[in-house]
């Protein structure tokens, strides 16, 4: 018990690394459930902005923070789906670069629509209505939803579009229905994101999102890996941890982060839950 | 009117040369680098280094550029590419932990030359090229203007006609094909893959240090937008196709001009989005491309 109460302190004493940790999950998740579903999509950084400036617009104008961020939620959704229905049958490359581009476009429109989005300046004083618990028990329900999407029939068969496609609809699994509710999904877990981002530290800009988040995001899930949903959280912690442990690099820290996301991709595949469950096999052979 | 067309033509010369090394390494070795803007921007920051005290003549500068685009995207294959490929026998996924690796140089570049000029916005030398204006006909044509124009035309067609015509391109389209039966012809994958990415570099410096003296401007995100315009000329054109890719490249060029004379400057970027999801529905083969093998 004191040792959760050391901890605890701990973490209070860096709160806001801490929130951003939690609301960095969802992030992270929304690449994850992609990959699981064997697409490649960088579409839950687009909604993580569009999530982001849909919560604090609305909190803004008086709306209740539930209300607000299931909007935001509802809102991406709805466009997850729209862009799904388009890009839920192409091959994982042309994804990537089509996810890629709605990023960019986001992020135009995010700093050309001014009366909404504040331009590229962004919207602040936007009301502080999330609460660090708050924000936790998101991401433990997030990393619940997560986890049971390894299990029973639809775990098995997300395994089987993934693995091979043409095997899983020989077995009757409609790959490109199950494409495009796993697509809703990421862009859902993106504007989660986002939302509580948004509402935990009340200013939101352009310049937050866009290529530097996609290689936050991307840090995250390749470092943690993707094959469990613990290995997305332990990256979300480190990435957002990383300038605390990196602090001797000074402004070079995102070219150690980027040098990192190289090294890892190369010779650690699979991140962290690939080395912990082979080291763990290791152990249960040799005893 | 026709300083409008002129425009248009000058955007879709830089937007080939900058595709062009693009729709190679994707069409070739499906590697969509995501480090290409990057390497774009890294080129025009390095004829800003050596221009920084002393003038140079373009023609030092350009060479130049090409050399660090070429040997950059070359790295990144020696160093990132190459290793994932020989670790992963899975096609599909050794081309996810390529593009993440692009993702990831792109950022170490763009985070030195955001340390180096601290966001200042920087400029190569106005020496390295003294713009003239020259009066065609009443229409008012700058020396820059004319030299990206004949380069981007010179050079792709130089390589349409190299991988059309030559050994090494008959490899290239061969690799394209199946790389499984060009191991057995005696054909080195590996060295080919260095070849493409060297060239696409190169072709990405030249597009660099061409838009960097034409705009007298360099910042550390001015490849976002060219990565974007080059996805839908791409799209466009066809994966790995490069009069596909130059085709593309003007038609977008001209389809954004019109935008820009007619409404805001908004619309403009949105066009290049909308041209993607329009034409992955509609024809996600391309408009010119005719048979899935031609793809080099």
């Amino acid at each position: 018990m004191t040792v959760l109460a050391s901890l605890g302190g701990w973490f209070s004493e860096n709160e806001a690394l801490t929130q951003s940790s939690f609301a960095a999950c969802m992030l992270a998740f929304s690449v994850m459930v992609a990959l699981r579903a064997g697409m490649f999509s960088f579409a839950g950084v687009a909604f993580w902005a569009v999530g982001g400036y849909t919560a604090a617009v609305l909190v803004q104008h008086g709306w209740p923070t539930v209300a607000a961020v299931a909007a935001a939620i509802v809102l991406s959704a709805a466009l997850s789906l729209l862009i799904g229905l388009v890009l839920g049958r192409l091959r994982a490359v042309y994804m990537a670069m089509a996810t890629f581009a709605l990023v960019m476009i986001v992020r135009v429109i995010a700093v050309s629509w001014e009366s909404v989005t504040g331009g590229s300046t962004g919207l602040y004083a936007i009301p502080n209505t999330v609460t660090t618990t708050g924000v936790a028990v998101v991401a433990a329900v997030s990393a619940v939803i997560v986890a049971l999407l390894d299990r029973g029939v639809i775990g098995r068969s997300l395994a089987a579009v993934r693995t091979d496609e043409t095997l899983a609809a020989a077995n009757g699994i409609d790959v490109v229905r199950h494409r495009i509710a796993i697509f809703v999904l990421s862009g859902a877990f993106g504007a989660l994101s986002g939302a509580m981002n948004a509402l935990l530290f009340n200013t939101l800009s352009p310049d937050q999102g866009g290529f530097p988040l996609i290689l936050d995001a991307m840090t995250m899930v390749v470092l943690g890996g993707a094959a469990a949903w613990w290995g997305p959280v332990i990256g979300a912690f480190v990435v957002i941890w990383l300038p605390e442990i990196l602090a001797f690099t000074g402004d070079w820290r995102a070219v150690v982060q980027g040098a990192l996301v190289v090294l890892v991709v190369v010779y650690v595949p699979g991140g962290i839950v690939a080395v912990v469950r082979r080291v763990r096999a290791l152990v249960v052979t040799t005893t | 009117m026709a300083s409008n067309v002129l425009n248009a033509v000058v955007l879709g010369s830089v937007y080939t040369l900058f595709a062009l090394g693009l729709t190679l390494a994707w069409g070739v070795l499906n590697v969509l680098n995501l480090a290409h803007g990057a390497i774009f921007m890294f080129s025009a920051f390095c004829g800003y280094l050596i221009t920084q005290h002393h003038a140079l003549s373009i023609w030092i500068v350009l060479p130049a550029g090409m050399l660090v685009g070429g040997l950059i995207a070359a790295a990144l294959e020696v160093l990132a590419f190459a290793p994932i490929r020989k670790r992963n026998p899975d096609a599909t996924e050794a081309e996810m932990a390529m593009l993440i690796a692009s993702v990831g140089a792109g950022a170490i570049l763009v985070a030195v030359v955001q340390n180096v000029t601290h966001n200042e916005p920087k400029g190569i030398n106005d020496a390295t090229f003294p713009v003239h204006n020259y009066d065609i006909l009443g229409l008012e044509v700058s020396n820059i203007k004319l030299l990206i124009i004949v380069l981007a035309i010179v050079l792709s067609v130089a390589l349409a006609l190299f991988v059309q015509r030559s050994r090494v391109g008959r490899a290239l389209r061969a690799l394209s094909h199946d790389p499984y039966t060009c191991g057995l012809l005696g054909i080195s994958a590996n060295r080919l893959a260095l070849t493409t990415l060297f060239v696409g570099g190169a072709l990405a410096g030249v597009a660099g240090v061409l838009l960097a003296v034409y705009q007298n401007a360099i910042s550390p995100s001015m490849g976002d937008p060219f990565l974007l315009k080059a996805f839908a000329v791409i799209v466009l054109g066809g994966v790995g196709s490069v009069w596909g890719a130059m085709a593309g490249a003007y038609l977008l060029a001209g389809v954004e001009t019109l935008a820009i004379v007619y409404s805001t400057g908004t619309v403009r970027d949105a066009i290049a989005f909308a041209l993607i999801i329009l034409l992955l529905l509609l024809r996600p083969q391309g408009l010119f491309a005719r048979r899935t093998w031609q793809r080099a």
